[in-house]
């Protein structure tokens, strides 16, 4: 008999102990195992918050690093707990665990090695974020030929060999598209999971400052490799 | 003596000392005490006699000894932005891997 695979969902979080426990509240009854990266939060001590919450593992980081750092950490600790597929998500609630069975399937059916949530272009999103994404879009589609519709999108799925495969090496919000960029080197297999677009704080996350070194990034990428 | 000339001396007498008392404070090894010193030493011994350097300066094709100073602090100021640099991006990657490794402590190993 198949067991099902051992899914665990990282959730990189720095500065979000309001939110993060709604995200918690509503992943409570599902059989997912959870791992917190703190990213060396000054709200406070997520370690100490989350102490002896049920299926809740937290992973600190004494200072603050980067999302794509915590994200590394996260990624790590849920190899070491025995992942099978891991799901990465935003701790602030821009992200639905409803949509997880979404993303899910295809890795446990072993026809994709990575699943890309796509967020509905809309009125929802704001201008400059719009913008941003479709330049990378197209940027990523020419110099490595994969299209992704969301390309700074956090809400993603993968199998923990595709991990191993392309585990990135960015600490900062470049991790989404060295993410993309390492899993097409790879010949990973990828589906795209529609998925609504909620922006809780417009001045959080990636800023159109942070797409000139995404920018550079991926020109090095293409570079040297 | 020229006022510019002056003060370039009293600048590198103070580092002169500044550089013998890191020395004595055992944060410049040896090595490093006498490279500077010895740096702030042709300093001051061109300050004070700038004709032993023109025939440096002709055969370089530079006009004046001012010009060279001025080639050769950037050139310094060059490298020593480079060497910072690989000094930053290695304590970088030295301090994330100290807190990761310290992050994942408490998990199995894989």
């Amino acid at each position: 008999m198949e067991t099902a695979p051992r899914i665990i969902v990282v959730l990189p979080a720095y500065n979000e102990s309001t939110r993060i426990g709604a995200i918690l509240a509503q992943l409570h009854d599902a059989p997912y195992q959870i791992v917190v990266a703190d990213d060396g939060s000054k709200d406070a001590n997520l370690k100490t918050q989350l102490a002896g919450v049920p299926k809740v593992t937290v992973v600190r980081h004494r200072i603050n690093l980067g999302k794509g750092a915590a994200l590394r950490t996260g990624c790590d600790a849920a190899l070491r707990l025995g992942a099978d597929i891991i799901v990465v998500m935003d701790a602030d609630g821009q992200h639905q665990p409803a949509d997880i069975p979404r993303f899910v399937a295809p890795l446990s059916e072993g026809s994709a090695d990575i699943v890309y949530g796509a967020r509905q272009i809309g009125k929802e999103m704001p201008l400059a974020s719009f913008l941003g994404n479709k330049f990378f879009t197209v940027a990523i589609n020419l110099l490595f030929h994969v299209f992704i519709n969301d390309t700074q999108g956090g809400f993603r799925a993968f199998t923990a060999d595709a991990y191993r495969k392309m585990r990135w090496d960015a600490d900062d919000y470049s991790v989404e598209t060295e993410m993309i960029v390492r899993a097409a080197k790879q010949n990973l297999r990828y589906r795209e999971a529609s998925i609504a677009t909620i922006y809780h704080d417009k001045y959080k996350g990636t800023t159109p400052l942070d797409g000139i070194p995404i920018l550079l990034q991926i020109l090095k990428w293409k570079i040297y490799g | 003596m020229a006022s510019i000339q002056m003060i370039g001396i009293l600048f590198a007498a103070f580092m002169l000392y500044f550089t013998f008392l890191h020395f004595k404070r055992n944060e410049f090894s040896r090595a490093e005490s006498v490279v500077w010193l010895g740096l702030w030493l042709a300093l001051i011994v061109l300050l004070l006699i700038p004709g032993f350097i023109n025939d440096l300066i002709g055969r370089l094709g530079i006009a004046r000894a001012f010009d060279l100073f001025t080639v050769l602090g950037f050139i310094f100021l060059i490298g020593l932005t480079f060497h910072l640099y690989t000094t930053v991006r290695k304590l970088e990657k030295r301090m994330k891997d100290v807190i990761q490794t310290e992050a994942l402590k408490d998990l199995p190993k894989q």
